[in-house]
């Protein structure tokens, strides 16, 4: 079933809610705790506040410049407003912003499955499965990305639940003190590291018009990004509580910060039990960029079948792992130094194009 | 053709449409007039011939034409036919027709006589508490059955022909006040349309109004209980009854109905709700514990608790087989017997059974051929997937699918399926419901009756996924 963005109300606000709740948080949890940690130290936790602070200022920024037009797609509301080239080129930006963000969480997760989830190397093919389910998602809508946040929203809160609740006892939160330090460059520094990960709320303008604007659509939208980044958070906090001085070279931590816990001791390592839930969430969290790419190319190409676009999207991802997928901390170092700007130069290029749309209307409505 | 006047004609047409020795011509006289009565001999109670249809026929004196001779012989099912074809499908129906000479009009009596099997429990859905009465062959004993338990105006049965050559009765079932109109429409649509020659059971119903026909998983309910069937009406679905067959289907269907039982209804809520935590939980060891255990052997040793590892290395001490070979192998001898078992006759069922556990087994540890663990694991995964029965097919399916990329690619690659698994089945719609509600999406309402269910006085709601044309189901007291 392919389906195309222009179907109208496929994604209910309480899916959306979970998107970010479930699927958005999780790609935060492997290295970025210890690669903040290299320049923030004990400051980390505020670095990490201070990145999601600015993303949720941007997606209100994005929410509240939509309201005017609710039923409208960013599509339709762009083609309107500055004609079918200009659209097609902002939409083609879109899609490369899409398949940039995703590159590093890509390199990331194959790294951290072949390193951490198998005793010893398994073939290099083994991560590249991965590619089969992200063409198979590209090619369903947001209604299918929704439904399937529905559920995994709970797998994702009970495998942060078992995560923290297993590790929190090894923690010595001291760690984290000061809260803020005295220097605030490397806090600063740090918090400008995690927009590798960040600029979540880009999601949200291929989002719109696709939901029945409820009550208090907004405030919900928000604060379950929020909270999403708030359980993060937490498990960054306990992860500096564990390691401490050492955090910087810990990448990985999430699959050994339990390891430490009597139970794990007892039964054996219960903990990858909320390493898989973690995973099966991080899968549809490295996916879903592509299939917004695939959504924002499909309109470029101006076809209503997502087949073309989607093998496009998921076939460069794939051959960009098959060739670059071992320079994983190249790629990061690349993401810092060249990929967050280009990440803020989309969101200023999306709030510009928003703004403008919303003062045409204003003014619309002025003179009618 | 229409009838002709002359009795002769007509009879010697029917006789070669007819032209098998099944069917009876019975000629006789009514008054001066010639007739003649025509019947199948396996399909009609000849007894009711005698008595309703000879017997008076004998004392007519004067008037012999076709509405005297309805008045006359006073029968609820007796109707006027007027052309050949339905005096030939009237007759195959089981009917007997009574032609005139003179009359180009014939009446038909409905007289049928079948022999159909007992209504008994049925087999697949046995209860401790609650009615045992199943469903039969018999699509008109399986109306009465639903007819007494429904006592309502609103409660509607449309009958179809299917099938070119069996003409075979379907009826679709539900409760006009309940039912939403755009499933019924679409039902009728789809059962209208099906071109075949022939209907032999409801499972080719089924497969005709499947919304994705290629699709492993189920996307039509079936029951053999009337009580269940009932329920599901209730409830605002439509069932499908087929002449021919003890299982009725209901549209929409939502893949967790397999999950519920009709005893959940009948019994202590908190025993539902554990045989329902019970029922999941089986399913999913039945489905996922072969490729987690194939897995954790060749991928993640870690996983396994130490003892455990202790016991498992020196058991596949010496075994030649790979695990994920061992695990395929046995689960694949399981898979024979249990087909085996199935078209086996009873009294070979004992020595299967030995053959089965001990010899196929218990050697097979002895031998060296598979380890014990695996044994204990295929076991315990082929008991926990009859908790759901309805779900075998696929489940049994996956079940080797999984093991499969397991044993090729370990957690990874289980997990990916998973996530492939659910993006499939959260698109999977059948008659615009998706088979996960009230899951995904998730529909909070319909939660009184998922994973747990509440006390049956608060299911105040009918299911808003099924989208009735009356959500309440029953009235609450501060109303």
């Amino acid at each position: 079933m392919n389906s195309s963005f222009e179907e109208k109300n496929l994604i209910k606000v309480r899916q959306i809610c979970f998107i970010y709740l479930a699927f958005t948080p999780v790609i935060k949890l492997l290295t970025m705790p210890s690669y903040i940690a290299e320049v923030s130290f004990e400051g980390l936790l505020l670095s990490f506040l201070i990145g999601c602070a600015v993303d949720a200022l941007l997606l209100i920024i994005i929410l509240n410049l939509s309201s005017g037009q609710r039923n409208a797609t960013l599509y339709n509301d762009f083609n309107k407003n500055y004609g079918s080239i200009p659209t097609k080129i902002i939409f083609l930006i879109l899609t490369v912003y899409y398949i940039a963000r995703s590159v590093y969480p890509i390199f990331e997760h194959k790294l951290y499955v072949e390193t951490t989830l198998y005793e010893m190397m398994p073939e290099r093919i083994t991560f590249y499965v991965f590619f089969i389910f992200s063409t198979f998602l590209s090619l369903k809508g947001l209604k299918i990305l929704g439904r399937s946040a529905d559920i995994a929203v709970w797998l994702t809160l009970v495998g942060l639940a078992l995560a923290l609740s297993l590790s929190v006892g090894s923690a010595d939160y001291s760690n984290l003190l000061p809260l803020i330090p005295r220097d605030l460059a490397p806090v600063l520094k740090g918090a400008f590291r995690s927009g590798v990960w960040g600029f979540d709320s880009l999601y949200m303008p291929l989002m719109l018009g696709h939901f029945r604007a409820e009550k208090a659509y907004k405030t919900k939208i928000t604060l379950s990004f929020i909270g999403g980044n708030l359980l993060v958070a937490l498990v960054i906090a306990t992860f500096y509580g564990i390691y401490g001085a050492v955090a910087s070279g810990q990448n990985f931590a999430l699959a050994d910060m339990s390891v430490f816990s009597v139970i794990v001791t007892n039964i054996g390592r219960f903990d990858f039990v909320s390493v898989f839930l973690l995973l099966f969430a991080q899968i549809f969290a490295i996916a879903m960029p592509l299939q917004f790419a695939t959504k924002s190319l499909e309109r470029v190409l101006q076809t209503k079948n997502s087949t073309i676009p989607a093998v496009i999207v998921n076939g460069l991802l794939l051959l960009a792992t098959a060739f670059f997928g071992r320079q994983t901390y190249n790629t990061l170092s690349l993401s810092v130094s060249v990929g967050v700007y280009a990440f803020i130069a989309v969101s200023a290029i999306m709030l510009g194009a928003m703004l403008f749309i919303k003062r045409n209307n204003r003014n619309e409505v002025f003179e009618k | 053709m229409k009838l002709s006047r002359s009795l002769s004609v007509n009879k010697k047409r029917l006789d070669q449409s007819l032209s098998t020795s099944d069917v009876v011509f019975f000629d006789l006289k009514i008054s001066d007039k010639r007739a003649l009565v025509l019947y199948v001999d396996a399909l009609t109670d000849q007894t009711q011939i005698g008595d309703l249809i000879l017997r008076p026929l004998k004392t007519v004196q004067g008037q012999s034409d076709v509405e005297s001779l309805q008045k006359l012989l006073p029968q609820p099912g007796s109707t006027i036919v007027c052309d050949d074809q339905d005096v030939i499908s009237k007759t195959l129906e089981g009917n007997a027709v009574l032609l005139i000479d003179g009359e180009s009009r014939a009446i038909s009596f409905d007289v049928k006589k079948f022999d159909f099997r007992a209504i008994t429990e049925p087999p697949t859905s046995a209860v401790v508490r609650g009615p045992r009465e199943g469903f039969t062959e018999s699509i008109k004993a399986n109306l009465s059955l639903l007819r007494r338990r429904v006592k309502t105006q609103n409660f509607s049965v449309e009958k179809f022909k299917v099938g070119r050559i069996t003409q075979t009765d379907v009826a679709i079932v539900y409760l006009s006040n309940i039912a939403d109109n755009g499933v019924i429409d679409r039902l009728r649509k789809k059962i209208k349309s099906i071109d075949v020659d022939g209907i032999v059971d409801s499972s080719y119903i089924a497969k005709f109004i499947d919304e994705k026909k290629s699709s492993l998983f189920k996307q039509t309910g079936t029951t053999e209980k009337p009580d269940v069937l009932t329920a599901k009406i209730l409830e605002g679905r439509v069932g499908v009854l087929v002449d021919g067959s003890p299982i009725a289907l209901t549209v929409p269907y939502l893949t967790f109905e397999d999950f519920q039982s009709s005893e959940d209804y009948y019994q202590n809520t908190y025993r539902s709700n554990m045989a329902r935590i019970v029922r999941v939980i089986s399913l999913t060891l039945a489905v996922f514990l072969p490729s987690i255990f194939v897995s954790a052997q060749l991928f993640h040793l870690q996983i396994i608790p130490l003892n455990f590892l202790l016991t498992i290395v020196n058991s596949i001490k010496g075994i030649p087989l790979s695990p994920s070979l061992e695990m395929f192998f046995t689960l694949l001898i399981f898979e024979i017997l249990n087909e085996a078992s199935i078209r086996m006759p009873k009294y070979v069922g004992m020595a299967l059974s030995i053959v089965g556990a001990l010899v196929l087994g218990d050697t097979a540890v002895r031998a060296g051929i598979v380890s014990t663990p695996t044994i204990m694991i295929m076991a315990l995964s082929g008991i926990c997937l009859y908790t759901a029965p309805e779900l075998v097919d696929s489940m049994s399916f996956l079940r080797l699918l999984f093991l499969l990329i397991a044993g090729s690619v370990g957690a990874f690659g289980l997990i990916v399926a998973c996530g492939f698994l659910l993006v499939y089945l959260t698109s999977l719609e059948n008659f615009d419901t998706p088979v996960l509600a009230p899951f995904a999406p998730l529909v909070a309402k319909d939660l009184k009756d998922g994973a747990f269910m509440t006390f049956l006085p608060d299911m105040t709601m009918r299911p808003i996924s099924l989208k009735p044309k009356d959500k309440k189901r029953m009235k609450v007291e501060n109303e």
